[in-house]
């Protein structure tokens, strides 16, 4: 169960001469669903492009199943599904081609879970993928990779122009398919809410940095907000090592930190912040996400 | 795993692979009838005057066919895989990269020589069949330069398309037509039967080098190399 599918390394990486991450390291155990999160242009894709070798990193070592990203053997490629983002695929192609195209690549090939996918899409055979919406291309691309039978799958931002039904089917399967055949999956999207009921396990992405790598229950339970009434609201309210984020409207605040009331309470003091009304907010994945990250 | 590859590359290219045959065959086939009609509506005497003393082309209409045969499929070919990334998919698959796309060219490369091949084979015939076989010759001599013209074009298509690097694409591009050029200029400049003739096997082998390239392009494609 610990044995290790991903291992990031000392990762960094730059576009020229912007950084988009450095030293980011994070393992991905077998058997469970990591997620990739973090707001647009902070590197997910970037990620993702280096872990299917893709884009060759400036330094730092990627290991998918213990062989470096860039130099993936063919049979360890057979190991891995790969979603692009916005589902691509070969849209020239109508349904019955393009399973019988990918079948002929991958020896565990499983039919029936793409076909039974294809049925609730009420699409004939002879369907171009060009000619269906992107709901539908989404099924399809899904179907292919249940198919495939990989033993980790990467999923660059799955929801993307996908409506609540279609992301809901999405995930169901997911979960399904991962629990019920212990496989691995890592996945990026920019809607963290569907991903709560989801994820095993996540890392935090910003600008340039790495802010958390934790198992998400762990982070949920662990990571918490606060609101309560300034008394004076002429003094700034920095970040530091307690307060991991801070939001100011008028004389409401909210804190965003790791640590529990109490202590929240006596760095407050020990910062000479007068409030009143200290009290803990119930937070989804999302508010913690945007807690961390921020709105902006 | 590669015949499941070149079924990808067919059922993409296919009904512009039917265009592009119907246009060969079109221009072949009205090449032979003005051929017909010189030899209904002249006398044989003044034909051949006119092919052997004053070096009329008679199929001098095919001579751009192959390089826009060569530039359409390149296009048909490879930019729906650039579009999207959907390169990504191929060079995903579980195959050696470099076998994935010397096979997506070399499949391209066939279908052309199939196209090349049958016009030069049916004007051959139709050549042989009212001048000696000197006439032909010149045919092949002339018309070996349009063929190479069509497949490097092609290729420099491919090499354009799978570059990452706007940079490198641009030469390349500028490259292409340069070469390209040069298998027009010597034509037209040297006339038929000159000493082009005994430099072609140079261009074919340059030709058959730059197929090589597309393993280049490959590969800073893979590397993200911008």
């Amino acid at each position: 169960m610990n044995e290790a599918v991903v291992q990031v390394k000392s990762l960094t990486h730059y576009y020229g001469s912007r950084l988009v991450f450095e030293d980011f390291n994070f393992e991905i155990k077998k058997g469970s669903i990591f997620g990739l999160l973090g707001k647009n242009g902070t590197g997910k894709t970037t990620t993702i492009n280096i872990l299917n070798g893709f884009l060759k990193q400036t330094s730092g070592q990627c290991l998918v199943f213990g062989e470096d990203s860039h130099s993936l053997s063919p049979q360890t490629k057979a190991r891995v599904g790969f979603l692009i983002e916005g589902h691509i695929q070969y849209s020239f192609m109508n349904i019955k081609q393009i399973e019988k195209f990918y079948s002929a690549f991958y020896p565990n090939w499983k039919k029936e879970p793409y076909w039974e996918l294809m049925s609730k899409l009420q699409v004939t055979e002879n369907q171009k993928i060009s000619r269906m919406s992107c709901g539908q291309r989404s099924q399809v691309a899904l179907g292919l990779l249940l198919a495939q039978d990989p033993d980790l799958l990467i999923l660059d931002d799955y929801s993307m122009g996908l409506d609540a039904g279609y992301r809901r089917l999405f995930v169901d399967y997911l979960t399904e398919y991962a629990k019920a055949e212990n496989k691995t999956i890592f996945i990026t999207s920019h809607i963290i809410q569907d991903l709560e009921e989801l994820l095993d396990d996540c890392v935090v992405i910003d600008y340039r940095s790495v802010l958390l790598t934790m198992p998400i229950k762990q982070f949920l339970n662990e990571f918490k907000q606060y609101k309560c009434d300034l008394v004076d609201v002429t003094g700034g309210i920095k970040k530091d090592d307690v307060i991991k984020n801070v939001e100011v409207v008028k004389n409401k605040a909210s804190f965003y930190s790791f640590a529990e009331m109490k202590d929240l309470e006596n760095h407050l003091f020990q910062l000479d912040i007068k409030h009143t009304g200290l009290a803990q907010i119930k937070m989804s994945l999302e508010d913690a996400f945007i807690g961390l990250t921020g709105k902006y | 795993m590669l015949k499941s590859l070149m079924y990808k590359e067919w059922l993409k290219v296919r009904w512009s692979y039917i265009g592009l045959v119907l246009l060969n065959m079109i221009v072949v086939i009205n090449i032979c009838i003005s051929l017909f009609n010189a030899f209904k509506f002249y006398e044989a005497n003044q034909v051949y005057d006119g092919v052997l003393s004053w070096g009329y082309v008679f199929y001098i209409d095919l001579m751009y066919i192959p390089l826009a045969t060569g530039i359409l499929l390149g296009v048909v070919q490879f930019f729906p895989e650039i579009n999207s990334s959907r390169l990504k998919l191929t060079l995903h698959l579980p195959i050696k990269e470099i076998k994935s796309l010397l096979t997506i060219q070399w499949y391209g490369l066939s279908l052309l020589m199939i196209i090349f091949l049958a016009d030069a084979v049916v004007i051959s015939v139709m050549t042989f069949a009212y001048f000696p076989s000197e006439v032909v010759s010149s045919f092949l001599i002339l018309s070996l330069p349009w063929f190479l013209a069509g497949l490097t074009a092609y290729i420099f298509i491919a090499l354009v398309s799978i570059e990452p690097a706007w940079s490198r694409r641009i030469m390349l591009a500028v490259v292409g037509v340069g070469f390209v050029n040069l298998l027009f200029s010597n034509i037209i400049s040297m006339g038929v039967e000159t000493l082009f003739s005994k430099s072609y096997l140079y261009f074919i082998v340059i030709t058959l080098i730059l197929t090589l390239i597309i393993l280049l392009s490959g590969y800073n494609y893979k590397k993200g190399i911008r």
